[in-house]
């Protein structure tokens, strides 16, 4: 194993995925970084400011199996260390939709070129603008140890305190995201403020072959919870007839603003919030209505 | 903690060097305040203004967002770099001229962006060239005047390959 060059501060660059594991076995306090632009954002800001980091960091830029895409019939599996611009060359064909859209609207071309996938979705200070495109999708997160390895929803990613539920030891490896076709998919963002704040999000998809909703998800990024998903409101429109009736789509409205209250603080800001996640979910539902006029 | 000190070699225009310095440090402070590479300017610090690009490892990123215990084997090039290096001289040729950019502040980091689009395509369209500067904020908003100079600039020297072409 490759070892940085050094004084006090030890930086390891390690190649292979399981001396990778075994060496965070071995140095649990070590900070692992592949894009490193969050940990820089903490640096000196021209104040003299200077940034406190452990005594071991661990590179993870150079473990292959970290930097692999591959594509089987039914999933794409994307490398955690994958900067975001070498995923959005794969293309507009390939990925999925709404992943696409939304790693395009993340930053800019010289942040995506630094960021990688597994830093939006596992870092502790903010959280990531890709979460809800990830999880409508129903993307898998592997996560492994030295000895274990496990899969995880999105969703079940994040512990009670919303941060990322990783085990001592435990690494992101991978993302699998399906490749599933839906007959209709958006994205919206709405920016929160400043850069590296976490902007409110809605992505929404749906399947309607035959004059009805087979399928349909929608998940709201930046409330309290990291990925806010109702199960129970998607199973309702679950072969739902097109269009929706709108005394149908009322009682979900109101489903979700009661769902929606619990997820924002009682601010400004927070009412905001949830006033634009109703406006954007009644806009979903009504492209859905129009959008079922040309199956028609 | 701030007796630490990390050790680097990396490559920096084109030159091998090796640099001591806090561990928590960017890349930008580094090039500004170890290396005296005023080019590259600090403007929002957070990724936003794009003043700060340099070329790593081929691609354009802000160095404000890279730490330096990052660039181990980095090969960095700054815009002093763009604007001396031999390797440079074709890039150089489609970038556009000083007097394009106003006041000058984003001027480095817009031609670092150029430049490393001009690395991958040497013939860019319109809308590449204007997807390549949207991470570069322009206060005097000359957008327009450099596209229309790098876009100048690309065809002049299509038109000039033609002709060679011909003659030959």
């Amino acid at each position: 194993m490759a070892e940085g060059v050094l004084k006090e501060v030890r930086v390891f660059r390690p190649k292979s995925l399981g001396g990778t594991l075994r060496l965070y076995t071995r140095n649990p306090g070590a900070l692992l970084y592949a894009g490193g632009t969050e940990i820089a954002r903490h640096a000196q800001r021209g104040s003299g400011r200077l940034l406190e980091l452990p005594q071991k960091l661990i590179y993870l830029g150079n473990v292959q199996e970290l930097n692999r895409i591959s594509r089987g019939q039914r999933y794409l599996d994307i490398g955690s260390v994958l900067d975001l611009s070498r995923i959005l060359s794969i293309g507009r064909n390939v990925l999925p939709p709404v992943l696409f859209e939304t790693l395009s609207a993340i930053a800019t071309p010289s942040v995506r070129n630094l960021a990688t996938l597994g830093g939006n979705i596992a870092l502790r200070a903010c959280r990531g603008d890709c979460l809800p495109a990830l999880s409508v999708i129903d993307t898998q997160l592997e996560l492994r140890t030295a000895g274990s390895t496990r899969w995880v929803e999105v969703g079940e990613f994040f512990d009670g305190r919303n941060l990322p539920g990783l085990r001592p030891g435990e690494i992101l490896t991978r993302i699998r995201v399906p490749l599933e076709e839906w007959d209709f998919a958006v994205t919206r963002k709405v920016h929160g403020g400043a850069g590296f704040t976490t902007s409110l999000s809605f992505v929404g998809v749906a399947r309607f072959p035959k004059g009805s909703i087979e399928a349909l998800h929608f998940c709201i990024g930046g409330l309290k919870d990291p990925v806010f998903r109702m199960p129970v409101l998607e199973e309702r429109l679950k072969n739902a007839s097109l269009p929706i009736q709108s005394k149908l789509i009322d009682t979900l409205f109101r489903d979700l603003a009661d769902a929606l209250s619990d997820q924002v603080e009682d601010t400004p800001r927070g009412h905001y919030r949830a006033a634009t996640s109703l406006r954007l979910f009644r806009w979903f539902v009504g492209k859905i209505n129009i959008r079922s006029l040309d199956f028609l | 903690m701030p007796g630490n000190v990390i050790k680097l070699r990396f490559t920096l225009n084109e030159r091998p060097v090796l640099l001591q310095c806090h561990p928590g440090s960017r890349l930008l402070d580094v090039l500004r305040n170890d290396f005296g590479l005023k080019g590259t300017r600090e403007g929002c610090a957070r990724g936003e203004c794009g003043a700060c690009l340099v070329l790593m490892n081929g691609v354009a990123v802000n160095s404000c967002l890279v730490p330096v215990f990052a660039l181990s084997d980095a090969e960095i090039v700054t815009i002093e770099g763009i604007l001396s290096l031999k390797s440079f001289a074709d890039i150089r040729k489609g970038l556009p001229e000083g007097d394009v950019y106003r006041c000058g502040f984003c001027s480095s980091g817009m031609q670092v962006a150029l430049a490393a689009l001009l690395l991958t395509d040497p013939e860019p369209r319109e809308q590449e060239i204007r997807r390549s500067l949207s991470g570069n904020l322009c206060a005097c908003g000359n957008y327009r005047g450099v596209v229309r100079s790098v876009i100048e600039r690309s065809s002049r020297k299509r038109r000039y390959g033609r002709r060679r072409i011909e003659r030959s």
